[in-house]
Protein backbone atom coordinates (compact mmCIF):
# COMPACT_ATOMS: atom_id res chain seq x y z
CA UNK A 1 0.00 0.00 0.00
CA UNK A 2 1.20 3.36 -1.02
CA UNK A 3 1.06 5.61 2.21
CA UNK A 4 0.37 9.46 1.53
CA UNK A 5 4.00 10.98 1.86
CA UNK A 6 3.96 14.29 3.68
CA UNK A 7 3.98 17.16 1.81
CA UNK A 8 7.08 18.37 1.05
CA UNK A 9 7.45 22.16 -0.26
CA UNK A 10 10.78 22.15 -0.36
CA UNK A 11 10.89 18.63 -2.95
CA UNK A 12 8.36 20.80 -4.62
CA UNK A 13 10.13 23.81 -4.31
CA UNK A 14 13.13 22.17 -6.15
CA UNK A 15 11.29 19.93 -8.88
CA UNK A 16 9.77 24.16 -9.80
CA UNK A 17 13.20 25.19 -10.66
CA UNK A 18 13.58 21.57 -12.70
CA UNK A 19 16.07 20.44 -10.26
CA UNK A 20 17.05 16.98 -11.27
CA UNK A 21 18.28 15.15 -8.00
CA UNK A 22 14.72 16.50 -6.86
CA UNK A 23 12.76 15.31 -9.73
CA UNK A 24 14.57 12.60 -10.10
CA UNK A 25 13.67 11.60 -6.05
CA UNK A 26 9.69 12.04 -7.37
CA UNK A 27 9.51 9.70 -9.90
CA UNK A 28 11.71 7.23 -8.28
CA UNK A 29 9.04 7.67 -5.25
CA UNK A 30 5.74 7.72 -6.87
CA UNK A 31 6.17 5.83 -10.25
CA UNK A 32 6.51 2.64 -8.99
CA UNK A 33 2.48 2.75 -7.13
CA UNK A 34 1.41 4.79 -10.05
CA UNK A 35 2.62 1.94 -12.33
CA UNK A 36 0.60 -0.82 -9.76
CA UNK A 37 -2.48 1.42 -9.97
CA UNK A 38 -2.52 1.32 -13.58
CA UNK A 39 -2.02 -2.03 -14.20
CA UNK A 40 -5.17 -2.58 -11.93
CA UNK A 41 -7.37 -0.18 -13.49
CA UNK A 42 -6.43 -1.61 -17.14
CA UNK A 43 -4.62 -4.51 -17.13
CA UNK A 44 -2.10 -3.97 -19.68
CA UNK A 45 1.85 -3.42 -18.94
CA UNK A 46 1.93 -1.01 -22.45
CA UNK A 47 -0.65 1.17 -21.07
CA UNK A 48 0.33 1.63 -17.70
CA UNK A 49 3.77 2.31 -18.48
CA UNK A 50 2.23 4.63 -20.97
CA UNK A 51 0.11 6.35 -18.07
CA UNK A 52 2.75 6.76 -16.02
CA UNK A 53 4.86 8.53 -18.96
CA UNK A 54 1.99 10.64 -19.44
CA UNK A 55 1.70 11.30 -15.78
CA UNK A 56 4.34 12.61 -15.32
CA UNK A 57 5.12 14.33 -18.33
CA UNK A 58 2.18 15.94 -17.39
CA UNK A 59 3.63 16.96 -14.23
CA UNK A 60 6.43 18.68 -15.88
CA UNK A 61 4.70 20.70 -18.50
CA UNK A 62 2.34 21.84 -14.93
CA UNK A 63 5.83 22.89 -13.68
CA UNK A 64 6.91 24.53 -16.51
CA UNK A 65 3.34 26.72 -16.83
CA UNK A 66 4.10 27.48 -13.13
CA UNK A 67 1.22 25.33 -12.04
CA UNK A 68 1.56 21.94 -10.20
CA UNK A 69 0.99 21.23 -7.01
CA UNK A 70 1.39 23.14 -3.59
CA UNK A 71 1.76 19.92 -1.89
CA UNK A 72 0.49 16.35 -1.35
CA UNK A 73 2.40 15.35 -4.66
CA UNK A 74 1.00 11.83 -4.51
CA UNK A 75 -2.32 13.04 -4.39
CA UNK A 76 -2.04 15.08 -7.70
CA UNK A 77 -0.31 12.55 -9.62
CA UNK A 78 -3.14 9.52 -8.74
CA UNK A 79 -5.47 12.27 -9.69
CA UNK A 80 -3.41 12.88 -13.33
CA UNK A 81 -3.09 8.99 -13.60
CA UNK A 82 -7.12 8.46 -12.90
CA UNK A 83 -7.62 11.42 -15.46
CA UNK A 84 -5.67 9.62 -18.01
CA UNK A 85 -7.12 6.39 -17.97
CA UNK A 86 -10.63 7.81 -17.97
CA UNK A 87 -9.74 9.84 -20.94
CA UNK A 88 -8.41 6.83 -22.81
CA UNK A 89 -11.26 4.89 -21.85
CA UNK A 90 -13.19 7.39 -23.10
CA UNK A 91 -10.85 7.84 -26.55
CA UNK A 92 -10.59 3.71 -27.02
CA UNK A 93 -13.60 1.60 -25.45
CA UNK A 94 -12.77 -1.09 -23.35
CA UNK A 95 -11.93 -4.32 -25.74
CA UNK A 96 -13.05 -8.05 -24.38
CA UNK A 97 -10.32 -10.02 -23.21
CA UNK A 98 -9.70 -13.42 -24.42
CA UNK A 99 -8.51 -16.38 -22.65
CA UNK A 100 -4.88 -17.06 -23.83
CA UNK A 101 -2.47 -19.69 -23.60
CA UNK A 102 -0.45 -17.08 -20.69
CA UNK A 103 -3.25 -17.42 -18.67
CA UNK A 104 -3.33 -21.16 -18.78
CA UNK A 105 -1.83 -22.97 -15.35
CA UNK A 106 -1.75 -26.51 -14.99
CA UNK A 107 -2.18 -26.86 -11.66
CA UNK A 108 -5.31 -24.30 -11.66
CA UNK A 109 -8.96 -25.31 -11.84
CA UNK A 110 -9.44 -24.01 -15.45
CA UNK A 111 -13.28 -23.07 -14.98
CA UNK A 112 -12.45 -21.95 -12.04
CA UNK A 113 -9.36 -19.84 -13.13
CA UNK A 114 -11.88 -18.53 -16.50
CA UNK A 115 -14.36 -17.88 -13.61
CA UNK A 116 -12.48 -15.54 -11.75
CA UNK A 117 -10.80 -13.90 -14.65
CA UNK A 118 -14.57 -13.33 -15.96
CA UNK A 119 -15.55 -11.61 -13.10
CA UNK A 120 -12.34 -9.61 -12.79
CA UNK A 121 -12.71 -8.60 -15.89
CA UNK A 122 -16.44 -7.56 -15.25
CA UNK A 123 -15.85 -5.84 -12.41
CA UNK A 124 -12.87 -3.69 -14.34
CA UNK A 125 -15.76 -2.80 -16.89
CA UNK A 126 -18.26 -2.05 -14.15
CA UNK A 127 -16.07 0.30 -12.54
CA UNK A 128 -15.91 2.25 -16.10
CA UNK A 129 -19.46 2.52 -15.60
CA UNK A 130 -19.07 4.59 -12.38
CA UNK A 131 -18.49 8.57 -11.99
CA UNK A 132 -14.92 9.41 -12.10
CA UNK A 133 -15.24 10.11 -8.65
CA UNK A 134 -17.01 7.04 -7.50
CA UNK A 135 -14.07 5.14 -9.78
CA UNK A 136 -11.61 6.56 -8.13
CA UNK A 137 -12.71 6.75 -4.51
CA UNK A 138 -13.15 2.90 -5.45
CA UNK A 139 -9.93 2.47 -6.78
CA UNK A 140 -7.98 4.13 -4.41
CA UNK A 141 -9.97 2.78 -1.16
CA UNK A 142 -9.91 -1.30 -2.03
CA UNK A 143 -7.58 -1.63 -4.68
CA UNK A 144 -4.37 1.08 -3.29
CA UNK A 145 -5.58 0.82 0.52
CA UNK A 146 -5.54 4.46 0.59
CA UNK A 147 -7.05 6.12 3.72
CA UNK A 148 -10.37 8.33 3.55
CA UNK A 149 -8.56 11.53 4.47
CA UNK A 150 -5.86 10.62 1.71
CA UNK A 151 -8.75 10.12 -0.92
CA UNK A 152 -10.54 13.51 0.52
CA UNK A 153 -7.39 15.18 -0.77
CA UNK A 154 -6.37 13.63 -3.52
CA UNK A 155 -10.51 14.55 -4.88
CA UNK A 156 -9.82 17.68 -3.14
CA UNK A 157 -13.58 17.09 -1.24
CA UNK A 158 -14.25 16.93 2.47
CA UNK A 159 -13.76 13.47 3.83
CA UNK A 160 -17.68 12.78 4.58
CA UNK A 161 -18.18 13.51 0.90
CA UNK A 162 -15.95 10.59 0.34
CA UNK A 163 -17.42 8.35 2.66
CA UNK A 164 -20.94 9.70 1.03
CA UNK A 165 -19.08 8.94 -3.42
CA UNK A 166 -17.99 5.36 -1.67
CA UNK A 167 -21.26 4.50 -0.49
CA UNK A 168 -23.18 4.98 -3.94
CA UNK A 169 -19.78 3.57 -5.82
CA UNK A 170 -20.31 -0.10 -3.92
CA UNK A 171 -24.45 0.20 -3.93
CA UNK A 172 -24.02 1.08 -7.74
CA UNK A 173 -21.30 -1.36 -8.42
CA UNK A 174 -23.46 -3.96 -6.76
CA UNK A 175 -26.08 -3.66 -8.97
CA UNK A 176 -24.06 -3.51 -12.30
CA UNK A 177 -22.41 -6.86 -11.89
CA UNK A 178 -25.85 -8.56 -10.13
CA UNK A 179 -27.84 -7.41 -13.12
CA UNK A 180 -25.07 -8.54 -15.47
CA UNK A 181 -25.28 -11.69 -13.90
CA UNK A 182 -28.21 -12.45 -14.80
CA UNK A 183 -27.75 -11.49 -18.68
CA UNK B 1 -7.17 -3.03 2.62
CA UNK B 2 -10.86 -1.98 3.56
CA UNK B 3 -12.97 -4.69 2.87
CA UNK B 4 -16.06 -3.13 4.98
CA UNK B 5 -19.28 -3.10 3.51
CA UNK B 6 -18.17 -5.38 0.79
CA UNK B 7 -19.74 -9.03 -0.22
CA UNK B 8 -17.43 -11.85 -0.35
CA UNK B 9 -17.15 -12.45 -4.48
CA UNK B 10 -16.52 -8.47 -4.89
CA UNK B 11 -13.78 -8.23 -1.68
CA UNK B 12 -11.91 -11.55 -3.40
CA UNK B 13 -12.71 -9.67 -6.75
CA UNK B 14 -10.63 -6.73 -5.59
CA UNK B 15 -7.75 -8.67 -3.68
CA UNK B 16 -7.20 -10.42 -7.17
CA UNK B 17 -6.73 -7.17 -8.54
CA UNK B 18 -4.32 -5.95 -6.12
CA UNK B 19 -2.08 -8.77 -7.73
CA UNK B 20 -0.46 -7.73 -10.70
CA UNK B 21 2.71 -8.91 -12.55
CA UNK B 22 5.77 -7.57 -11.82
CA UNK B 23 6.96 -4.22 -14.31
CA UNK B 24 9.50 -4.64 -16.87
CA UNK B 25 12.35 -3.22 -15.59
CA UNK B 26 13.91 -2.69 -19.33
CA UNK B 27 10.63 -0.54 -19.80
CA UNK B 28 11.05 0.99 -16.54
CA UNK B 29 13.94 2.14 -16.80
CA UNK B 30 13.11 3.46 -20.75
CA UNK B 31 10.21 5.70 -18.65
CA UNK B 32 12.87 7.28 -16.40
CA UNK B 33 15.39 7.98 -18.68
CA UNK B 34 12.49 9.69 -21.12
CA UNK B 35 11.13 11.70 -18.04
CA UNK B 36 14.72 13.05 -17.06
CA UNK B 37 15.14 13.86 -20.88
CA UNK B 38 11.85 16.03 -20.83
CA UNK B 39 13.35 17.90 -17.61
CA UNK B 40 16.33 18.98 -19.01
CA UNK B 41 14.65 20.32 -22.04
CA UNK B 42 12.55 21.81 -20.03
CA UNK B 43 14.94 22.57 -17.79
CA UNK B 44 16.34 24.78 -20.73
CA UNK B 45 13.40 26.44 -21.77
CA UNK B 46 12.82 27.87 -18.44
CA UNK B 47 16.44 28.93 -17.97
CA UNK B 48 15.92 30.97 -21.66
CA UNK B 49 16.79 34.60 -21.25
CA UNK B 50 13.86 36.89 -21.32
CA UNK B 51 15.49 39.16 -24.03
CA UNK B 52 15.40 36.05 -26.38
CA UNK B 53 11.82 35.04 -26.41
CA UNK B 54 10.25 36.09 -29.34
CA UNK B 55 7.13 37.54 -27.36
CA UNK B 56 7.43 40.91 -29.16
CA UNK B 57 7.97 40.37 -33.29
CA UNK B 58 3.91 40.80 -33.06
CA UNK B 59 4.22 44.20 -31.57
CA UNK B 60 7.14 45.53 -33.85
CA UNK B 61 6.25 43.75 -37.14
CA UNK B 62 2.44 43.74 -37.41
CA UNK B 63 1.64 47.18 -37.28
CA UNK B 64 3.58 47.64 -40.57
CA UNK B 65 1.19 46.55 -42.47
CA UNK B 66 -1.76 48.18 -40.62
CA UNK B 67 -1.22 51.12 -42.26
CA UNK B 68 -4.06 52.37 -44.61
CA UNK B 69 -1.45 53.67 -47.25
CA UNK B 70 1.70 51.45 -47.79
CA UNK B 71 4.81 53.48 -48.38
CA UNK B 72 6.53 52.52 -52.30
CA UNK B 73 9.78 51.65 -50.49
CA UNK B 74 7.30 49.16 -48.25
CA UNK B 75 6.13 47.65 -51.10
CA UNK B 76 9.64 47.15 -52.45
CA UNK B 77 11.28 45.99 -48.87
CA UNK B 78 7.66 43.48 -48.98
CA UNK B 79 8.83 42.11 -52.18
CA UNK B 80 12.89 42.04 -51.10
CA UNK B 81 11.53 40.00 -48.13
CA UNK B 82 8.97 37.67 -50.05
CA UNK B 83 11.83 37.12 -52.72
CA UNK B 84 14.15 36.16 -49.59
CA UNK B 85 11.73 34.03 -47.80
CA UNK B 86 10.61 31.85 -50.98
CA UNK B 87 14.36 31.51 -51.86
CA UNK B 88 15.53 30.85 -48.30
CA UNK B 89 12.14 29.33 -47.03
CA UNK B 90 13.15 25.60 -47.43
CA UNK B 91 16.46 25.93 -45.83
CA UNK B 92 15.08 28.08 -43.31
CA UNK B 93 12.89 25.36 -42.77
CA UNK B 94 15.31 22.67 -42.81
CA UNK B 95 17.33 24.53 -39.94
CA UNK B 96 14.19 24.62 -37.98
CA UNK B 97 13.14 21.43 -37.87
CA UNK B 98 17.12 19.92 -37.20
CA UNK B 99 17.27 21.88 -33.69
CA UNK B 100 15.68 19.17 -32.01
CA UNK B 101 17.74 16.42 -33.55
CA UNK B 102 20.42 13.96 -32.32
CA UNK B 103 23.73 13.09 -33.09
CA UNK B 104 22.67 10.03 -34.69
CA UNK B 105 20.15 12.22 -36.78
CA UNK B 106 20.76 12.97 -40.24
CA UNK B 107 19.55 16.72 -39.83
CA UNK B 108 22.38 17.14 -36.90
CA UNK B 109 24.96 18.61 -38.77
CA UNK B 110 22.71 21.41 -39.56
CA UNK B 111 22.09 22.17 -36.18
CA UNK B 112 25.49 22.37 -35.14
CA UNK B 113 26.44 24.22 -38.60
CA UNK B 114 23.02 26.80 -37.88
CA UNK B 115 24.72 26.77 -34.33
CA UNK B 116 28.41 27.76 -35.73
CA UNK B 117 27.04 30.37 -38.11
CA UNK B 118 25.09 32.15 -35.39
CA UNK B 119 28.31 32.05 -33.03
CA UNK B 120 30.45 33.50 -35.87
CA UNK B 121 27.54 35.80 -37.41
CA UNK B 122 27.09 37.33 -33.54
CA UNK B 123 28.94 41.05 -32.53
CA UNK B 124 27.74 41.05 -29.23
CA UNK B 125 30.26 39.07 -26.54
CA UNK B 126 26.80 38.92 -24.26
CA UNK B 127 24.97 37.33 -26.98
CA UNK B 128 27.25 35.18 -28.03
CA UNK B 129 28.21 34.10 -24.45
CA UNK B 130 24.16 33.72 -23.97
CA UNK B 131 24.05 30.92 -26.97
CA UNK B 132 27.06 29.45 -26.00
CA UNK B 133 25.55 28.85 -23.20
CA UNK B 134 22.13 27.49 -24.34
CA UNK B 135 24.02 25.45 -26.98
CA UNK B 136 25.95 23.85 -24.19
CA UNK B 137 22.72 23.12 -22.42
CA UNK B 138 21.79 21.59 -25.90
CA UNK B 139 24.98 18.95 -25.57
CA UNK B 140 24.04 17.91 -21.95
CA UNK B 141 20.47 17.07 -23.35
CA UNK B 142 21.63 15.46 -26.46
CA UNK B 143 24.01 13.27 -24.31
CA UNK B 144 20.36 12.58 -21.85
CA UNK B 145 18.51 12.25 -24.99
CA UNK B 146 20.93 9.34 -26.52
CA UNK B 147 21.19 7.93 -23.37
CA UNK B 148 17.31 7.41 -23.22
CA UNK B 149 17.04 6.28 -26.68
CA UNK B 150 20.08 3.67 -25.60
CA UNK B 151 22.20 4.62 -28.68
CA UNK B 152 26.18 5.28 -28.23
CA UNK B 153 27.43 9.12 -27.52
CA UNK B 154 29.51 10.60 -29.45
CA UNK B 155 32.70 11.97 -29.20
CA UNK B 156 31.81 14.93 -30.76
CA UNK B 157 29.12 15.67 -28.49
CA UNK B 158 31.75 15.39 -25.66
CA UNK B 159 34.34 18.44 -27.98
CA UNK B 160 31.40 20.77 -28.79
CA UNK B 161 30.79 20.93 -24.98
CA UNK B 162 34.20 21.41 -24.19
CA UNK B 163 34.68 24.11 -26.81
CA UNK B 164 31.21 25.92 -25.76
CA UNK B 165 32.42 25.72 -21.95
CA UNK B 166 35.70 27.28 -23.05
CA UNK B 167 34.18 29.79 -24.91
CA UNK B 168 31.86 31.40 -22.35
CA UNK B 169 34.99 31.63 -20.43
CA UNK B 170 37.03 33.66 -22.84
CA UNK B 171 34.10 35.61 -23.62
CA UNK B 172 33.39 36.57 -19.92
CA UNK B 173 37.14 37.01 -19.24
CA UNK B 174 36.96 39.72 -22.48
CA UNK B 175 34.06 42.10 -20.45
CA UNK B 176 34.46 44.88 -17.88
CA UNK B 177 34.44 44.06 -14.46
CA UNK B 178 30.89 44.32 -13.24
CA UNK B 179 30.09 42.40 -16.50
CA UNK B 180 32.43 40.22 -16.35
CA UNK B 181 31.38 38.98 -12.59
CA UNK B 182 27.66 38.57 -13.37
CA UNK B 183 28.71 36.57 -16.22
CA UNK B 184 30.56 34.14 -14.44
CA UNK B 185 27.93 33.56 -11.74
CA UNK B 186 25.45 32.74 -14.42
CA UNK B 187 28.21 30.56 -16.39
CA UNK B 188 29.01 28.92 -12.68
CA UNK B 189 24.98 28.53 -11.75
CA UNK B 190 24.49 27.10 -15.52
CA UNK B 191 27.44 24.56 -15.15
CA UNK B 192 26.23 23.64 -11.82
CA UNK B 193 22.76 22.71 -12.92
CA UNK B 194 24.84 20.64 -15.77
CA UNK B 195 27.22 19.01 -13.66
CA UNK B 196 23.49 17.95 -11.82
CA UNK B 197 22.67 16.37 -15.10
CA UNK B 198 25.56 14.55 -15.41
CA UNK B 199 25.79 12.71 -12.10
CA UNK B 200 22.05 12.15 -13.00
CA UNK B 201 23.00 10.34 -16.48
CA UNK B 202 26.06 8.81 -14.49
CA UNK B 203 23.48 6.65 -12.77
CA UNK B 204 22.94 3.35 -14.51
CA UNK B 205 24.72 4.34 -17.48
CA UNK B 206 26.26 1.94 -19.87
CA UNK B 207 29.61 1.22 -19.43
CA UNK B 208 30.44 1.95 -23.11
CA UNK B 209 28.96 5.59 -22.18
CA UNK B 210 30.58 5.84 -19.03
CA UNK B 211 33.95 7.55 -20.35
CA UNK B 212 32.68 10.58 -22.36
CA UNK B 213 29.81 11.54 -19.29
CA UNK B 214 33.03 10.98 -16.72
CA UNK B 215 35.29 13.65 -18.79
CA UNK B 216 32.20 15.97 -19.55
CA UNK B 217 31.52 16.05 -15.10
CA UNK B 218 35.44 16.44 -14.81
CA UNK B 219 35.37 19.62 -16.93
CA UNK B 220 31.98 20.76 -15.81
CA UNK B 221 33.22 20.70 -12.50
CA UNK B 222 36.36 22.76 -13.15
CA UNK B 223 34.15 25.24 -14.78
CA UNK B 224 32.57 25.29 -11.86
CA UNK B 225 35.81 26.23 -10.01
CA UNK B 226 36.96 28.55 -12.57
CA UNK B 227 33.96 30.67 -13.06
CA UNK B 228 34.08 30.53 -9.05
CA UNK B 229 37.24 31.65 -9.05
CA UNK B 230 36.93 34.16 -11.54
CA UNK B 231 34.02 36.10 -8.94
CA UNK B 232 36.63 36.41 -6.45
CA UNK B 233 39.50 37.22 -8.60
CA UNK B 234 38.68 38.51 -11.57
CA UNK B 235 42.30 39.43 -12.82
CA UNK B 236 43.73 35.91 -11.73
CA UNK B 237 40.87 34.49 -13.89
CA UNK B 238 41.53 36.62 -16.89
CA UNK B 239 45.67 35.29 -16.35
CA UNK B 240 44.67 31.73 -16.52
CA UNK B 241 42.27 32.05 -19.70
CA UNK B 242 44.88 33.69 -21.23
CA UNK B 243 47.07 31.26 -20.68
CA UNK B 244 44.53 28.58 -21.68
CA UNK B 245 44.19 30.24 -24.91
CA UNK B 246 47.66 30.47 -25.50
CA UNK B 247 47.74 26.57 -24.48
CA UNK B 248 45.43 26.11 -27.19
CA UNK B 249 46.57 27.79 -29.72
CA UNK B 250 45.17 31.13 -29.47
CA UNK B 251 41.78 31.92 -30.36
CA UNK B 252 40.29 29.96 -27.85
CA UNK B 253 37.03 29.52 -29.76
CA UNK B 254 37.54 26.16 -31.54
CA UNK B 255 35.82 25.54 -34.88
CA UNK B 256 33.32 22.82 -35.11
CA UNK B 257 35.43 20.65 -37.26
CA UNK B 258 37.71 19.47 -35.00
CA UNK B 259 34.97 17.02 -34.08
CA UNK B 260 36.65 13.72 -33.13
CA UNK B 261 40.27 15.03 -32.06
CA UNK B 262 40.75 14.77 -28.21
CA UNK B 263 40.95 17.94 -26.80
CA UNK B 264 40.92 18.68 -23.79
CA UNK B 265 41.47 22.07 -21.90
CA UNK B 266 45.43 22.91 -22.71
CA UNK B 267 45.98 19.94 -25.46
CA UNK B 268 47.18 20.65 -28.47
CA UNK B 269 45.23 20.72 -31.45
CA UNK B 270 45.31 18.81 -34.51
CA UNK B 271 46.90 21.84 -36.11
CA UNK B 272 49.21 22.38 -33.35
CA UNK B 273 52.67 23.02 -34.40
CA UNK B 274 55.43 21.12 -32.60
CA UNK B 275 58.62 22.96 -32.22
CA UNK B 276 61.49 22.13 -33.83
CA UNK B 277 62.84 19.58 -30.93
CA UNK B 278 59.86 17.41 -30.82
CA UNK B 279 56.61 17.59 -29.53
CA UNK B 280 53.98 17.23 -26.81
CA UNK B 281 53.85 20.01 -24.67
CA UNK B 282 51.71 18.50 -22.21
CA UNK B 283 49.86 15.52 -21.83
CA UNK B 284 46.77 15.38 -24.26
CA UNK B 285 43.46 13.92 -23.18
CA UNK B 286 42.86 10.55 -25.21
CA UNK B 287 39.41 9.07 -25.90
CA UNK B 288 38.86 5.46 -24.49
CA UNK B 289 40.44 5.84 -21.55
CA UNK B 290 40.17 3.36 -18.88
CA UNK B 291 39.18 4.96 -15.60
CA UNK B 292 41.62 6.40 -13.11
CA UNK B 293 40.30 7.10 -9.07
CA UNK B 294 39.60 10.19 -8.27
CA UNK B 295 42.24 12.26 -6.64
CA UNK B 296 44.80 10.86 -8.11
CA UNK B 297 46.98 12.56 -10.81
CA UNK B 298 47.25 9.92 -14.07
CA UNK B 299 50.56 10.23 -15.82
CA UNK B 300 51.56 13.09 -17.50
CA UNK B 301 49.37 15.43 -14.78
CA UNK B 302 50.20 18.82 -14.17
CA UNK B 303 48.96 20.71 -11.47
CA UNK B 304 47.65 24.34 -11.60
CA UNK B 305 49.37 27.39 -12.03
CA UNK B 306 52.69 24.69 -12.81
CA UNK B 307 54.33 26.16 -15.84
CA UNK B 308 55.89 24.08 -18.28
CA UNK B 309 58.96 25.35 -19.36
CA UNK B 310 59.88 25.07 -22.98
CA UNK B 311 60.14 21.16 -23.46
CA UNK B 312 58.52 20.43 -20.66
CA UNK B 313 56.24 17.49 -20.67
CA UNK B 314 55.67 15.08 -18.23
CA UNK B 315 59.03 12.50 -18.16
CA UNK B 316 60.42 11.75 -14.91
CA UNK B 317 63.63 13.53 -15.15
CA UNK B 318 65.15 15.33 -12.53
CA UNK B 319 65.61 18.78 -12.37
CA UNK B 320 69.20 18.20 -12.56
CA UNK B 321 68.76 15.53 -15.77
CA UNK B 322 70.47 16.96 -18.66
CA UNK B 323 68.61 15.91 -22.06
CA UNK B 324 69.97 15.84 -24.98
CA UNK B 325 69.19 18.43 -27.71
CA UNK B 326 67.38 15.64 -29.55
CA UNK B 327 64.41 15.56 -26.61
CA UNK B 328 64.17 12.14 -26.43
CA UNK B 329 62.34 11.79 -23.01
CA UNK B 330 63.04 8.81 -20.58
CA UNK B 331 59.51 9.51 -18.85
CA UNK B 332 57.12 7.23 -20.00
CA UNK B 333 54.21 9.10 -22.32
CA UNK B 334 50.65 8.70 -21.92
CA UNK B 335 50.14 6.12 -24.23
CA UNK B 336 47.59 3.60 -24.80
CA UNK B 337 45.83 1.33 -22.58
CA UNK B 338 47.51 2.01 -19.90
CA UNK B 339 46.16 0.24 -16.78
CA UNK B 340 44.17 1.63 -14.01
CA UNK B 341 45.90 3.39 -11.42
CA UNK B 342 44.61 3.19 -7.53
CA UNK B 343 43.73 6.22 -5.72
CA UNK B 344 45.82 8.69 -4.51
CA UNK B 345 48.93 7.53 -6.55
CA UNK B 346 51.19 9.73 -8.68
CA UNK B 347 51.34 8.02 -12.08
CA UNK B 348 54.56 7.31 -13.94
CA UNK B 349 55.56 11.00 -15.24
CA UNK B 350 53.87 13.03 -12.99
CA UNK B 351 55.79 16.47 -12.63
CA UNK B 352 55.82 18.12 -8.98
CA UNK B 353 56.14 21.50 -8.55
CA UNK B 354 59.57 21.54 -8.42
CA UNK B 355 60.47 19.57 -10.96
CA UNK B 356 61.38 22.35 -14.20
CA UNK B 357 61.85 19.54 -17.05
CA UNK B 358 64.16 20.79 -19.39
CA UNK B 359 63.83 20.84 -23.22
CA UNK B 360 63.53 17.56 -24.60
CA UNK B 361 62.40 16.08 -21.30
CA UNK B 362 59.41 14.00 -20.45
CA UNK B 363 56.59 12.47 -22.34
CA UNK B 364 54.71 14.27 -24.74
CA UNK B 365 51.48 13.86 -25.67
CA UNK B 366 51.33 13.77 -29.57
CA UNK B 367 48.28 13.38 -30.57
CA UNK B 368 47.56 10.92 -33.76
CA UNK B 369 48.25 13.79 -35.90
CA UNK B 370 50.93 15.93 -34.06
CA UNK B 371 53.87 15.91 -36.49
CA UNK B 372 56.95 15.92 -34.00
CA UNK B 373 59.89 17.65 -35.03
CA UNK B 374 62.50 16.32 -36.64
CA UNK B 375 64.88 15.60 -33.49
CA UNK B 376 61.70 14.75 -31.27
CA UNK B 377 61.69 10.95 -31.20
CA UNK B 378 60.73 8.96 -28.54
CA UNK B 379 59.32 5.63 -27.75
CA UNK B 380 56.06 7.02 -26.72
CA UNK B 381 52.85 6.43 -28.59
CA UNK B 382 51.77 9.38 -27.94
CA UNK B 383 47.97 10.38 -26.94
CA UNK B 384 45.07 10.07 -28.60
CA UNK B 385 44.71 6.19 -28.24
CA UNK B 386 43.22 4.58 -25.67
CA UNK B 387 44.21 6.49 -22.35
CA UNK B 388 43.31 6.38 -18.79
CA UNK B 389 39.98 7.99 -17.84
CA UNK B 390 39.89 10.46 -15.76
CA UNK B 391 37.55 10.03 -12.78
CA UNK B 392 35.55 13.99 -11.61
CA UNK B 393 38.15 15.71 -9.68
CA UNK B 394 41.43 14.16 -11.08
CA UNK B 395 43.71 15.06 -12.85
CA UNK B 396 44.48 12.66 -15.67
CA UNK B 397 46.75 12.11 -18.42
CA UNK B 398 47.09 15.49 -20.63
CA UNK B 399 44.59 17.43 -18.27
CA UNK B 400 46.47 20.73 -18.18
CA UNK B 401 44.78 23.78 -16.01
CA UNK B 402 44.74 27.12 -17.18
CA UNK B 403 47.91 28.17 -15.89
CA UNK B 404 50.24 26.02 -17.61
CA UNK B 405 51.99 27.40 -20.56
CA UNK B 406 53.43 24.42 -22.98
CA UNK B 407 56.16 25.12 -24.38
CA UNK B 408 57.31 23.83 -27.95
CA UNK B 409 60.08 21.63 -27.99
CA UNK B 410 58.93 19.17 -25.19
CA UNK B 411 60.13 15.55 -27.01
CA UNK B 412 58.34 12.84 -26.14
CA UNK B 413 58.84 10.29 -23.61
CA UNK B 414 58.73 6.71 -23.27
CA UNK B 415 55.46 5.09 -22.96
CA UNK B 416 54.63 2.32 -20.61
Amino acid sequence: MDKEVPSDPELLELARQFDHPALARIYDTYSPGLYRYAMRMMDDQDLAEECVGETFSRFLQALRAKHGPESYLQAYLYRMAHNWIVDHYRREPMQPVELTEEHHDENADPEKDAGRRLYQERLRMALKKLTPDQQKVIALKYLEGWENEEIARSLKKPVGAVKSLQHRALATLQRILNREEFL
Amino acid sequence: MKNDGLDSKLKNAFNDLQNIPPRDPQAAARGRANYLKQAVDFRQAVSRKADRRHNRWSNTIFPLFQRKERLPVLNTLIAVVLAVVVFFGGTSATVFAAQDSLPDQALYPVKTWSEDAVLSLTGSPQMRLNYALDFSDRRVAEMAGLLAAGKPIPEEVETRLQNELDLVLELAAGMDDPQAIQQLEQIRQRAETQMQTMTMLLSGVPESAEPILLRAHARLQEQIQLAAMGEADLQGFRMQIQQRRQNQGGSGVQTPDNGNEPQGPGTMSPTDIPGPSGTGDGPGSGGNQPTEAPGQEGPGSQTTYRTPQPGGGVGTMSPTDIPGPSGTGDGPGSGGNQPTEAPGQEGPGSQTPDQTPQPGGGAGTMSPTDIPGPSGTGDSPGSGGNQPTEAPGQDGPGSQTPDQTPQPGGGSGHGP
